[in-house]
């Protein structure tokens, strides 16, 4: 079973010649890539200090957060207050409205009566059926192009 | 000399609070960070590259990436920053591997890999690897990618396992076959190499 630890134990002897010259090819390229690492530090640390710059503004803006947000919480906390507790907006209407509207239904319920009465009269109904035919004749009128002007003309 | 060589680097001691500092903007723990770090990456690419300047493009590249999700506050993998670089590392080389095949095209970068790989004023006190990485060159991704992070790049199988996200058996049974692979192909190469009249040592480089 091989373990992290042992590169070659565990390999077939004939392959263990091999793997050391591997190993060795790779240790001359990491031993090569030491002085690249320095060249890489040097050209990227920069990156890093961009960013360690910009932390405290990021920090700042953070701790200012929840001061900007609290006035707006405790205004909507206000609002709430008073919208549930503001005298009014409960679902039973005012004593005064209650009232205009009684008054207005009973006009509407004596208009109806009115014309209800009306249909008692036989004029009523006379008077209706000569609005209808009138409206009928000039419906049918307004069909015929030629009849435009005098219908215009009111005749 | 050799197990000390070949054993995977256990990376820093408080790599957690290595990252979170190197985060805030302390320069030593990047310092340290690249330090550890830089190399295994740097070798990881060479050996897919093989241009040490190439290499040195995407190491940089890797870790200005680093720096900056690590400045941005985008590091989340927490308690995993090896496998994020080197998932970020390995995405890099394939990028630029990509990228040399379409400027370069196949047949020239066959011809350069015949050339001394290795420049003079690179390297030179360590041996020619040439032929073993071109022995390299030639297994399957996969294989290739076994090979890379456990020699070059230095990790684990564990780590390997958690990076490649597959089970640790499957890949000490690649590991294995790969090894062999390439054994054969080394022992094919120097059998062509002996019939030219030249010698190869077992592992596969020619002897002067």
């Amino acid at each position: 079973m091989n373990r992290d630890g042992d590169a070659h134990h565990d390999l077939p002897e004939e392959v263990r010649p091999l793997a050391r010259r591997l190993a060795a090819a790779g240790l001359a390229d990491r031993t090569a890539g030491a002085e690249v690492a320095d060249r890489v530090v040097m050209r990227t640390a920069h990156l890093l200090r961009e960013q360690a710059a910009a932390l405290p503004a990021q920090r700042g803006l953070r701790r200012l957060l929840p001061w900007l947000v609290a006035p707006a919480t405790v205004a909507a906390c206000a609002l709430l207050v008073v919208a549930v507790l503001r005298p009014g907006l409960t679902a039973e209407p005012e004593p005064r409205g209650v009232e205009v509207l009684a008054a207005n239904l009973e006009h509407d319920l004596e208009t109806w009566l009115e014309l209800d009465a009306e249909w008692r009269r036989d004029s009523f109904e006379n008077s209706l059926a000569a609005l209808a035919l009138d409206a009928a004749s000039v419906a049918a009128r307004a069909d015929d192009p030629s009849a435009l002007p005098a219908l215009e003309n009111g005749s | 000399m050799a197990g000390a060589e070949s054993r995977p680097s256990q990376g820093p001691a408080d790599l957690t609070g290595l990252v979170r500092s190197a985060s805030a903007g302390d320069e030593r723990a990047w310092s340290e960070l690249v330090g550890e770090y830089g190399p295994r990456v740097f070798a990881l690419a060479r050996s897919r590259l093989r241009d040490p300047d190439e290499a040195e493009e995407v190491t940089q590249s890797v870790f200005a990436t680093i720096a900056i999700k690590l400045r941005g506050g985008q590091y989340d993998e927490h308690g995993r920053f090896e496998s994020w670089l080197f998932r970020i590392a390995m995405n890099r080389v394939r990028d630029a591997v990509r990228r040399a095949r379409r400027e370069r095209g196949m047949a020239s970068r066959r011809a350069a890999a015949q050339q001394d790989d290795v420049p003079a004023s690179e390297d030179r006190s360590a041996p020619s690897f040439g032929a073993l990485r071109d022995a390299v060159a030639a297994l399957s991704p996969a294989d290739r990618d076994i090979i890379e992070l456990r020699y070059h790049a230095g990790l684990s199988f564990r780590q390997m396992a958690d990076l490649l996200a597959e089970p640790l058996g499957t890949l000490l049974a690649r590991h294995h076959r790969a090894l062999r692979k390439l054994q054969k192909a080394i022992d094919s190469d120097a059998d062509a190499h002996a019939a030219d009249g030249q010698v190869t040592t077992p592992a596969g480089e020619l002897q002067q």
